[in-house]
């Protein structure tokens, strides 16, 4: 008789063991099944739709006979390519990028944005596709950081966040001089003509000019793809796409032909 | 003392456990006793423990900061030289009390007389009926503090209100919730008469997105127009009710996106919009174009509030008051329509003197002081404080301009040369 609430005791724990257990492997194999599942049969439309705000040039903007071009329609078109799904471009407001993915009139959003917690559930982040903060341009190859820089000249747009950030360092480092330009091709100028001995200035804006070798980020601004969180799979699908795009140079060609002047 | 009860406490479970086979009921019942009355002895030993437990916790908990305690001060007033200057907040998302005070203080600091704020309704009754205004109240409590007036701005359904959460976003409206609505905006009213005389209903409805994702519809919007009205100036009869500003767009009739603003507006005063509004509330945004650049249908600049304004007064309001409640230019870095940060600063300053001479214009609102978070787009390009409360250069202009400090310097070096 004594023996039976030890009993009842081990078939619970047995029982519960065999539901956490069956949990995972039911979830795995759930995921493993998604995993397999062709794109296309996640997606509502049968259609990869991608929601662009199109008057971010480089990234995406109409050309002259309003055809979207651009980093991010490359990079949606390369996406579906590698995905075998056909892609919708979309264009969208940036006020309505999240209100259109959460009413699903697109699949995900291509748009520069960058992840935000406020969001909170109802939306998913990929990897980032790249990295818009600030970067660091000299002549000197000893400049890396920040912290080279006392005693140094900076150049910097006036008024733009590259001025704060160069002012919020001055806070933790030894002093160096501030010199503001007026447009941010000065300060790439004021390298060039030995007036200034680095320049800080948004990696969108280095980037036509100074790519070789790629300047150290001073700060990050990751832009990431958007999917609905309530369809991960779409998103763990592009994450591993960007991944291949990346691995296989595919990324960096379309941000260099974004780029080219 | 613990140690000689919790072993005196094992010796009896494990006298339970090693002789469960042999002992009866009554025997397990008086172990059970023992430990019971173990227990009872131990109770100045184990109240002891709780208070060392208790102050242990009050300690730990004293190494985190408390919440910053904000009071009020000294009512305070604006002193400026532009008393039709305002700007656009957005304090209704700040989490810290703190930081309201603090970007309201800055604000009278730059010399703005006004703001606008945006106050969803879905903050403020979330259950149907319920009305929550702690959150509207510490924004109202902090500006009147300040010695400033609020243009209020109203929307945002809440989810009781939605017809189809699935398939509609908070910018939706069912005509049958237009009732609720009006109340919600006489309550507001009502409750909020000595700091905001104005209340903007909705926000740029010539937008696909701002009417649901509907076809945007102007006798619609009128229809909102029409049951707000009057049950607001039931409530308070001194309450302005304005036009919402309109999105500046040169949209088609006929595109699944937007409408024309210039068009809308002519449709609202063609639906009999004109006796439901006793203001209007304008939008036009400098874009990358001075602010002197010239007025023309198919032409988005700062003048466009021009030519909206010669649509109010070809429809016989031109005597009503108008209040252009979100201008400015953008200098974010990737934008097709920003500006760099010294044209931004030229052109406002520009722009600002020249609305100065439209008699017809009661305050100009630049768009917008702070957020209280970064956006992580373009705009960001549009603040002059950063979340952080640092000050932007534009943030300097302005306040040289209030102060009516007209003498330049130089803010930035000549372009390099070789």
């Amino acid at each position: 008789m004594a023996a039976r609430p030890y009993a009842l005791i081990r078939a619970l724990a047995i029982t519960l063991a065999l539901w956490i257990i069956g949990g995972v492997l039911r979830d795995g194999f759930a995921r493993w099944q998604v995993d397999r599942t062709p794109l296309v049969h996640l997606l509502p439309a049968g259609v990869l739709r991608v929601g662009l705000d199109p008057t971010r040039p480089p990234f995406a903007f109409f050309d002259d006979i309003g055809n979207y071009q651009g980093i991010e329609p490359q990079l949606a078109q390369a996406l579906g390519a590698a995905l075998e799904v056909d892609v919708q471009l979309v264009g969208v407001g940036f006020d309505g990028l999240y209100d259109a993915l959460r009413s699903d009139q697109v699949d995900v959003i291509l748009a520069g944005l960058t992840p935000e917690s406020t969001y909170g559930k109802p939306v998913a982040y990929t990897a980032p596709y790249y990295d818009a903060g600030l970067v660091l341009i000299s002549a000197d190859p000893r400049v890396q950081s920040m912290r080279d820089l006392p005693t140094l000249r900076l150049a910097v747009e006036f008024g733009s966040p590259a001025e704060a950030e160069a002012r919020r360092w001055l806070q933790r480092v030894a002093a160096y001089a501030i010199l503001p330009y007026e447009l941010p091709s000065h300060t790439l100028d004021a390298v060039r003509f030995g007036q200034a001995d680095a320049a800080l200035i948004e990696a969108l804006l280095a980037d036509r000019a100074w790519r070789n070798p790629a300047p150290p980020h001073i700060t990050h601004t990751p832009y990431v793809a958007v999917t609905r969180s309530d369809r991960v799979a779409v998103r763990d699908a592009l994450n591993r796409t960007l991944q291949r795009l990346a691995a296989a140079g595919t990324l960096d060609s379309i941000l260099n032909d974004g780029f080219m002047p | 003392m613990i140690d000689r009860i919790m072993n005196e406490f094992s010796k009896n479970c494990y006298a339970l456990r090693g002789e469960k086979d042999n002992l009866s009921t009554m025997a397990k019942t008086h172990v059970w006793r023992q430990n019971l009355n173990a227990l009872w002895r131990a109770r100045r030993a184990l109240l002891a423990w709780a208070v060392r437990i208790i102050i242990i916790g009050l300690a730990y908990g004293s190494l985190v900061p408390p919440a910053a305690q904000v009071t009020l001060g000294v009512p305070q007033s604006v002193q400026t030289t532009k008393p039709q200057l305002c700007v656009h907040t957005r304090l209704m998302d700040e989490v810290d009390e703190w930081k309201i005070q603090r970007s309201l203080q800055l604000v009278r600091e730059m010399g703005a007389t006004h703001i606008v704020e945006f106050f969803p309704w879905a903050y403020v009754e979330g259950q149907r009926g319920q009305y929550d205004w702690a959150s509207v109240d510490r924004v109202m409590r902090h500006a009147e503090n300040q010695g400033m007036q609020v243009i209020a701005r109203v929307g945002y359904v809440p989810a009781w209100a939605q017809a189809d959460l699935e398939l509609t976003t908070l910018n939706t409206l069912p005509p049958a919730a237009y009732p609720d609505f009006a109340e919600f905006v006489a309550a507001f009213a009502a409750r909020y008469s000595e700091v905001a005389h104005q209340i903007i209903i909705w926000n740029e409805p010539n937008l696909a997105f701002e009417w649901g994702f509907q076809s945007v519809d102007p006798a619609g919007y009128v229809r909102l127009l029409q049951a707000v009205y009057p049950v607001a100036h039931a409530a308070n009869p001194n309450v302005q009710i304005l036009l919402a500003g309109l999105a500046p767009t040169l949209e088609p009739a006929g595109s699944a996106a937007a409408l024309n603003d210039l068009t809308y507006l002519e449709a609202v005063y063609a639906a009999g919009g004109g006796a439901f509004f006793d203001g209007v509330a304008l939008h036009s945004y400098g874009f990358n174009l001075p602010a002197s650049d010239l007025p023309a249908p198919d032409r988005l600049n700062f003048r466009r509030a021009e030519l909206l304004y010669a649509v109010m007064a070809r429809n016989g309001d031109g005597d009503k008051p108008v209040y252009l409640t979100e201008t400015g230019w953008n200098d974010a870095p990737n934008w097709s329509y920003a500006v760099t940060p010294s044209e931004r600063a030229r052109y406002t300053l520009e722009g600002l003197a020249l609305a100065e001479t439209w008699a017809w214009l009661d305050q100009t609102c630049l768009w917008m002081f702070r957020t209280p978070a970064p956006i992580g787009s373009h705009q960001d390009g549009y603040t002059m404080v950063t979340p952080q409360f640092q000050l932007k250069a534009i943030y300097y202009a302005v306040q040289r301009y209030a102060r009516g400090d007209t003498e330049g310097t130089d803010l930035w070096l000549p372009a390099p040369t070789r």
